[in-house]
């Protein structure tokens, strides 16, 4: 086979062409790359292209890391994390990964210092390959060889870059929600706890009234409670406190006249006088003993009454404190109601606002979770770009090479249909002459009834079998020929020359039979060919237009029922050389002169052998 | 030809070299990176020939394949400088300065003139 065609078995080969993508060191593509670059861009950002990363200096990882954790110190502002939780493990795998990140971005993979942690990354590396069916076919120890090669490419570097500042977006760390859900929340948290100890503080304040009050009521056994008992017993005692009241006020004011005159009597004795009384003459002494007792007789009465007007106030006291607690109660009663609702807005405020701070918790926790996942990914997914872009790339490589191999095939083979004159005549050794030019008979029967009986496509597959190199292999394929024979355009580019060439040359040495000339106009080729001849000759399609219409109306119909009548069948052979064959009559000296132009020689018509 | 064309030109020359050196595998991409670094440290300032021949010599002292092109650009600025100094000369001449004409013309034959 030729260059081209062992090429394009080769890049047939799928799996072939992925091996060396990763292992060749061909630079075509490279190549094209800069040549788009150009293109696209401008020669500069070609070179930029290819420009060694430059030293990466800020990375945002840290700061992103730090704003992890939602408690924060309320001196220092600092954040808290509790060691052991969920969030503490999220802060620290985010660091090592910021730090496995960083370190290869800024000092090169052979800095990471975790051997376990760069034997990840190039098995994450690997992983990501294996995911091309191409990277199959190639061996573990050139996958590696790869691998560690393009862990150190400025290029790749520059796709880590890009991934990781992708994985720094993908999540906001903000921390304005939080600190609004989380004060929003501690206010309502402070409403709620002073609400609900005003309404205990009601609570308290109605049960103590309550039960002072339950005193002026019946017990469950409907025996009347401490203070109504009094009361009631005060109440049904009135009348006679009242006339204890008057007695003894009478009492007192007897005991009062006795006393005074007693005194009296008293001024008397004092005075020189005699005081009789029932028992005798009366003495200072005498007297003095009577007021004593009539005194504490009135003492007596005085307090008795006191005590009996005492009990009519206790029955005003009581009744006063009953519809003081009454009154109180109907406060409270009152207030409770108010600060229950108060204490309700208050529960249901704090009930939300807790959720809002646990949602803005969750929130911030799965967010968390998918930055720290974002992490764990870059170099993987940086692996999948730089995997895939490097099939892809020789992917297209391939497609656009075949594409160019085909064509050149195509160009090729196209060329030697139409060189195929040489087939059917010889210079003879040595010779320049055109006039030395030998006609091989035998070839062109051959060739003309293989294409009489299976087509021209059939004698272009003889053709293009025939062609061998200076080494004897042959040109063509048989996929090739196959695919060239399947391609419309390849046959309409050829078709009509081969056969027109093969009658020119088949016509000078013998005249077509009937049955020949049948053949050709029966078959799908040749009417199409005598129907392109004539539209393309006037000469031939006016002589159509003479021709009777009981033929048909179409050129292909007319030549085709003249070529089946045996009175018009040498019209009808008339025709095709005038068709086919005759437009080479005026041309045949240069396509042979063509065919052997490599020799240099004269051009005159070729002599029949 | 301004600068930026100026530059451009230079770069895209360059450019052709690399090209047609990774085609025919005379060079490997990852070569390129160091010869893109240098380019792109030194092509802000080149601003005219004479920049652009020093350049040149520079890029190719250090990849000889960039050899052709430096020794192209060194010839048309022969040419241009020499153009410019027979005409200094006639107008010299021409004007009786027959001294500096000389002068003139012994400069523009001296090596390494550029």
């Amino acid at each position: 086979m030729t260059e081209l065609t062992v090429e394009k078995a080769a890049i047939e080969q799928k799996g072939a062409l992925g091996k060396a993508a990763l292992t060749e060191t061909t630079t075509f593509a490279g190549a094209r790359r800069l040549q788009e670059i150009r293109k696209e861009k401008g020669p500069k950002k070609a070179y930029e292209a290819y420009q060694s990363v430059k030293p990466i200096e800020e990375l945002a990882g840290a700061s992103h890391v730090e704003r992890m954790g939602i408690k924060r110190n309320n001196t220092t502002g600092a954040k808290e994390r509790t060691p052991g939780t969920a969030e503490y493990r999220r802060f620290e795998e985010a660091g090592i990964q910021v730090g496995t990140i960083e370190t290869f971005l800024k000092e090169g993979f052979d800095k990471i210092g975790d051997a376990s942690v760069r034997q990840e990354i190039i098995d994450n590396f690997e992983r990501a390959l294996m995911l091309w069916p191409e990277s199959a076919s190639v061996g573990p120890a050139d996958r590696r060889a790869y691998i560690e090669k393009r862990l150190k490419d400025p290029k790749f570097i520059g796709r880590v870059k890009h991934v990781y500042e992708g994985s720094l977006k993908v999540t906001d760390l903000f921390d304005g929600k939080i600190v609004e859900a989380e004060s929003a929340f501690e206010t309502a948290k402070a409403e709620e706890e002073a609400a609900r100890k005003k309404h205990e503080a009601n609570r308290r304040a109605e049960s103590s009234v309550s039960t002072r009050l339950s005193l002026f009521e019946n017990d469950a056994a409907g025996t009347p409670r401490a203070k109504l008992a009094d009361l009631e017993r005060l109440k049904r005692d009135t009348p006679t406190i009242e006339k204890n009241i008057k007695d003894m006020k009478d009492e007192v004011d007897d005991f009062s006249s006795q006393i005074e005159m007693e005194r009296t009597n008293l001024r008397l004795v004092l005075s020189g006088r005699a005081v009789t009384t029932a028992a005798g003459a009366s003495t200072i002494g005498d007297i003095q003993t009577e007021i004593a007792r009539l005194t504490g007789e009135m003492r007596t009465a005085k307090r008795t009454l006191a005590e009996e007007e005492g009990k009519l106030e206790r029955i005003t006291q009581l009744e006063q404190e009953k519809q003081t607690l009454e009154a109180e109660k109907a406060r409270i009663d009152i207030d409770e109601v108010e600060l229950k609702k108060v204490w309700d807005a208050a529960t249901y405020e704090l009930t939300k606002n807790r959720a809002i701070f646990e949602d803005a918790k969750n929130t911030r926790a799965t967010q968390e979770d998918q930055f720290v996942a974002a992490l764990k990914n870059v170099l993987l997914n940086a692996s999948l770009d730089d995997a895939e872009g490097t099939i892809k790339e020789w992917e297209d490589l391939r497609t656009d090479r075949l594409a160019e191999l085909e064509g050149k095939i195509g160009d090729m083979a196209a060329k030697k249909i139409l060189e195929c004159d040489k087939r059917w005549t010889e210079l003879k050794p040595k010779s320049t002459n055109p006039k030395d030019i030998k006609i091989k008979k035998d070839v062109i029967e051959k060739d003309y009834l293989t294409m009489l009986q299976n087509g021209p496509e059939a004698l272009m597959k003889t053709i293009l079998a025939a062609e061998v190199d200076a080494a004897g292999a042959r040109v063509f394929s048989d996929s090739d020929i196959e695919h060239k024979l399947a391609d419309p355009e390849f046959i309409n580019t050829v078709q009509a020359e081969l056969v027109s060439q093969l009658l020119f040359r088949r016509m000078n040495v013998k005249r077509p039979t009937e049955t020949e000339v049948t053949v050709i106009a029966t078959s799908k080729w040749g009417e199409g060919m005598i129907v392109a001849a004539a539209a393309k000759d006037k000469r031939v399609s006016d002589a159509f237009e003479l021709i009777d219409k009981k033929y048909g109306a179409t050129a292909g119909e007319k030549f085709r029922n003249l070529a089946k009548d045996p009175k018009s069948y040498g019209i009808a052979a008339g025709l095709l050389a005038l068709l086919l064959g005759a437009p080479f009559l005026a041309v045949g000296a240069g396509l042979a002169a063509s065919a052997y132009s490599a020799a240099g020689s004269a051009v005159n018509a070729p002599v029949i052998g | 030809m301004d600068i930026e064309s100026l530059r451009n030109k230079v770069l895209n020359d360059t450019l052709d070299v690399i090209i047609a050196n990774l085609e025919k595998n005379a060079i490997s991409e990852a070569e390129i990176t160091p010869i893109a670094d240098f380019v792109l440290s030194k092509i802000d300032a080149v601003n005219n020939e004479i920049d652009v021949s020093i350049f040149l010599s520079e890029l190719s002292a250090k990849w000889p394949m960039f050899g052709n092109i430096a020794s192209i650009q060194q010839g048309e600025n022969q040419e241009k400088v020499e153009g410019e100094v027979a005409q200094g000369v006639l107008n010299l001449a021409q004007s009786g300065k027959i001294d500096e004409a000389l002068s003139l013309a012994k400069s523009a034959t001296q090596p390494n003139q550029l």
